[in-house]
């Protein structure tokens, strides 16, 4: 990645603009992860009240990073590595804004659970899922900015660990619900919202994989390593 | 060697001409080549630098002195 700076400084500075709005971005989008599974596991009905405000937020970052790129596009007809980050930071910028909506799904899932009896331990495995996909997204962030191939490379491929957490409650919640099926309403929605945690880290790793366009100029093209099952794991729904 | 104003009439004769002749231009404007060519080759200094597809130099070259100048980085 070539860090010299450009001749018409006005054009370093309009790429850093966008760059900030991207870090603030995604800066609320690991808070709004965070509160939210915390909104869950204490049933914080006002915390998640205030992540569900604070999504129009990220919603209004979203559409001012795709307004500046446009604006970049437009005027400095960005080439090379130039090109590649403004490309970079739009599918960022989506991929954050969606992360932004599943938090929201979390927190509007967790009042309503709030209102139910507590299916075992499961919020505070749920809160350990989001701790470590919000870990996975800040490093994923932190790539990005340092322009580290190693660390986007090491996201991949812990994204199996939180592929793993996901198959491990879908396994808790099916026997809940097979045990007793007053349990199946409120199993379902700590469900979705594993489901949306681990959507989470597929877009983290998404990030990631953008880091690595970015630096090298291609895609990866090996196939990252998934850990989710459930969707072939007959066992699991004989059981 | 075509001026620094664009030619729209110019390179449409270009686009005409080159399924008969293969058709060499000398451009400091880099919009112009990325439109016109197929080819590009950068020449630094007298030298040649780097050549290829234009889509490739344009969105991932090389050779860092052919990024620095397409990104406005040396002049």
């Amino acid at each position: 990645m070539n860090s010299e700076p450009h001749i018409a400084s006005v054009f370093d500075r309009d790429l850093e603009a966008i760059q900030a709005t991207i870090m603030k971005m995604g800066g609320l989008v690991e808070a709004a992860i965070l509160s939210a599974a915390q909104a869950l596991d204490t049933r914080d009905e006002e915390l998640a009240d205030k992540v569900r405000r604070a999504d129009a937020a990220i919603d209004a970052l979203e559409v001012q990073v795709n307004e500046e790129c446009a604006r970049v596009i437009a005027l400095r007809a960005p080439t090379a590595s130039d090109l590649r980050t403004v490309l970079t930071v739009m599918k960022i910028a989506a991929g954050l804004e969606r992360c932004g909506d599943y938090a929201k799904n979390l927190a509007k899932r967790s009042t309503v659970l709030a209102q139910m009896a507590p299916i075992g331990g499961s919020t505070g495995s749920v809160r350990r899922m989001a701790k470590s996909v919000e870990q996975l997204l800040k490093d994923a962030l932190d790539a990005y900015i340092q322009r580290d191939v190693e660390l986007a490379e090491d996201v991949r491929q812990r994204d199996r660990e939180v592929d793993q957490m996901y198959n491990a409650l879908f396994r808790e919640f099916l026997t809940h619900m097979m045990e007793d099926p007053r349990n199946i309403t409120a199993c379902m929605h700590l469900h979705f919202i594993a489901k949306n945690i681990e959507r989470v880290g597929d877009h983290a790793t998404g990030i990631a994989e953008q880091v690595i366009y970015l630096v090298t100029g291609t895609l990866p093209a090996e196939q990252r390593p998934k850990g989710d099952t459930t969707a072939y794991d007959r066992g699991v729904m004989t059981a | 060697m075509l001026g620094p104003r664009p030619h729209p009439q110019v390179e449409e004769l270009i686009d005409e001409l080159r399924s008969s002749f293969s058709v060499v231009i000398v451009t400091h404007s880099m919009q112009q080549a990325a439109r016109v060519s197929q080819k590009t080759a950068f020449f630094h200094l007298g030298h040649l630098v780097e050549y290829g597809e234009t889509g490739t130099i344009f969105t991932n070259p090389k050779d860092p002195r052919t990024e620095s100048y397409i990104t406005g980085r040396i002049g």
